[in-house]
């Protein structure tokens, strides 16, 4: 960094341009005012004068051949407009038709000759105006309801001012918007979440970055900005129907992914009310329809839309071992113990060094689950799992009963051994140096690393690290988290 | 006219105090001077239109606007990685080969190992400025030494 340092050193802004500063002025805001008008101006003038080259086209050509005034004019202006606005190829309008029910059955008169002939010579004009394409409609044609890594991308680039205001309101993930903007560190994908009557509710943009997790950003629609709304696509999800997930009643949407298998986002709720991951909505008395206003009352909260992620195969059906509850890569495993996976999972050698050494006990107290630990050559590990209570209530079926009875999940691992290195690096006995572990700071006042490094926090005693803990961040388990 | 200014009254010292400071952060991000000179100008711009009347740190606030605005100067052009340019102010003997190292990492790379190493801010004020986590600032880090670690072996 010698050589670095020494050249920036040297850098400076030049006088000149120092100069420029010192003068700089705010601008005037009447001045913007009217440029802004200025703009608006001569957008009408061109408009109208679009307007107006076509008409007198659609007269000049549309009279000369004889056809009435009601057909013929407003068939072929269709086909203009449509080219004006629409980037979809000329075939596509075609087909497509008009909004206008008596328009299409007006152009259903046309001689085929005359209504070519126009067409063409109108197609002329579309290539002069200026292009209005630039929505990839190959792309949201291909996978309606899902937004194409670019088009989430553009959204969160030039949606930059939206995000400031998602930060200061604190909204679920607004932080992660800036972070997720940097190109080479996040796989990105979106999908758009419907209404039930197929009202475009909200964005959700999620990034992905080996290192640092997920995020996702929920997006308002009121707060996408207007020269974007066209990215969105316009076609709803296509709807699960109600199904069951680790033995929670669920209903999802399903978008294609052009990078990743077909991703569903999962509300669930079951008889006891509707659940979210952060959030538990009850509507009293529970009905079918309650649930479903809850969900959509939940959608337009931005915090309902469940942190679910599930490969699906071309029916929709869920694939065996895919869903995950709680996004596994938001965890980081120690000791090569995967948090959120059943205990039996664990490989043979460990669990044959394992023995309890804690519980089983109710450590909330509220009958829901259990908590157990076990001791091994170096760490321990925290497992969770239901009282026979709960899981009488939550299980939708006797073999769902009987394959979850006792089933213990690991919850937490607790490393005090240096055998085991944390993804980072981090090794117990490791020192820090100047409040910094490996370059990561340590987070003063609470002697550990946390909540920046997600799950993971390393105790340091001393200058030096006595153990790891990396927690899992909740379980759901029908109605409740454990 | 300085009776009809619209600049805070205090306006000069901002400048002088933080112009170089972000010009070298603006260098850092997008390798090229006359770039880093406009972002610049754009971040004193943005701070007289924009700026709340209540900054807690006007330093760390133009930084933040700095950062974005070398963003969106990047995003035009979709530059990943930036290779020394010609035009980039000459380099003594012996900077030229870390210089090249440190460019050809990925942007944000570069600018945390910028902020934290020759601003000396750290981890948490990285993250306020450049809007990011500061698990996410010290992913960066770390990443980027394995990275300068692994060219230095190479060469």
């Amino acid at each position: 960094m010698q050589a670095y340092e020494a050249f920036m050193r040297r850098q400076r802004l030049p006088d000149d341009t120092h100069q420029k500063l010192l003068e700089l002025e705010k601008p005037p805001y009447d001045a913007k005012r009217w440029e802004r008008w200025g703009a608006v101006a001569a957008a009408l003038i061109i408009a109208v004068g679009a307007i107006l080259f076509v008409w007198r086209y659609v007269n000049q050509y549309g009279g000369d051949r004889g056809v009435t005034a009601q057909a013929t004019p407003s068939a072929n202006l269709h086909i203009v407009s449509g080219a004006l606005t629409s980037p979809l190829p000329m075939e596509e309008q075609q087909s497509a038709g008009t909004q206008d029910p008596a328009r299409d059955q007006g152009a259903s008169d046309v001689p085929p000759s005359s209504q070519t002939d126009v067409t063409a010579q109108l197609t002329i004009q579309y290539v002069e105006v200026p292009d209005t394409s630039s929505t990839d409609r190959s792309v949201l044609n291909l996978a309606p309801s899902a937004i194409s890594p670019d088009v989430a991308l553009t959204i969160l680039w030039d949606a930059g001012e939206t995000f400031d205001l998602l930060l200061q309101n604190d909204q679920t993930g607004g932080e992660a918007a800036y972070a997720l903007s940097w190109l080479q560190d996040y796989d990105i994908s979106g999908w758009a979440a419907y209404s039930k009557q197929n009202v475009l509710e909200l964005i959700v943009i999620s990034g992905y970055d080996q290192n640092t997790g997920t995020f996702s950003l929920y997006i308002p629609i009121s707060t996408i900005p207007e020269r974007l709304a066209d990215l969105i696509p316009q076609l709803p999800s296509q709807e699960l129907p109600y199904t069951y997930l680790a033995s929670a009643r669920v209903k999802g949407w399903v978008c294609k992914s052009l990078t990743s298998p077909l991703l569903c986002t999962v509300t669930s709720y079951n008889s006891a009310g509707i659940f979210f991951q952060n959030t538990a909505y009850r509507p009293e008395p529970y009905t079918e329809e309650a649930a479903e206003a809850a969900i959509q009352t939940a959608l337009l909260r931005n915090d309902a839309v469940m942190n679910v992620l599930c490969a699906v195969d071309d029916t929709g059906d869920i694939l065996p071992n895919t869903l995950t509850h709680r996004q596994q890569e938001d965890f980081i495993p120690l000791a090569g113990i995967p948090l959120g996976a059943p205990l039996e999972e664990l490989s043979p050698d460990l669990l044959s060094q394992l023995t309890p050494s804690g519980g089983p006990i109710d450590q909330n107290g509220e009958g829901f689950g259990l908590y157990q630990w076990y001791d091994g050559p170096g760490l321990r590990v925290l497992t969770t799992r239901v009282t026979d209570e709960t899981l009488a209530q939550w299980a939708s079926t006797p073999e769902e009963f009987d394959r979850e009875q006792g089933r213990e999940y690991v919850a937490s691992v607790e490393i005090t051994s240096p055998d085991y290195p944390s993804p980072q690096g981090f090794r117990v006995g490791d020192k820090v140096v100047k409040d910094t572990l490996n370059g990561y700071a340590i987070t003063e006042g609470e002697n550990f690393l946390g909540g920046a490094i997600r799950g993971l926090r390393v105790y340091v005693e001393k200058g030096r690290v006595v153990r790891m803990v990396s927690t899992d961040g909740g379980r759901m388990v029908g109605s409740y988290f454990c | 006219m300085p009776g009809t200014s619209n600049r805070p009254v205090d306006w000069a010292s901002l400048v002088e105090e933080n112009e170089n400071r972000l010009y070298r952060a603006a260098l850092a991000i997008l390798g090229h001077p006359q770039e880093a000179e406009d972002a610049v100008q754009d971040a004193f711009l943005k701070y007289l239109e924009r700026a709340p009347d209540q900054l807690d740190s006007p330093p760390a606030w133009l930084m933040r606007v700095l950062v974005n605005g070398c963003k969106s100067r990047l995003r035009l052009k979709w530059r990943q990685v930036l290779p020394l340019p010609d035009d980039l102010p000459v380099a003594a003997p012996g900077e030229r080969d870390e210089l090249e190292e440190l460019w050809s990492l990925p942007a944000p790379e570069r600018l945390a190992i910028h902020l934290f190493y020759f601003e000396g801010y750290s981890t948490d004020e990285i993250a306020h400025m450049t809007g990011c986590r500061p698990g996410t600032v010290r992913s960066r880090l770390s990443r980027a030494r394995s990275k300068l670690r692994t060219l230095l072996e190479d060469v």
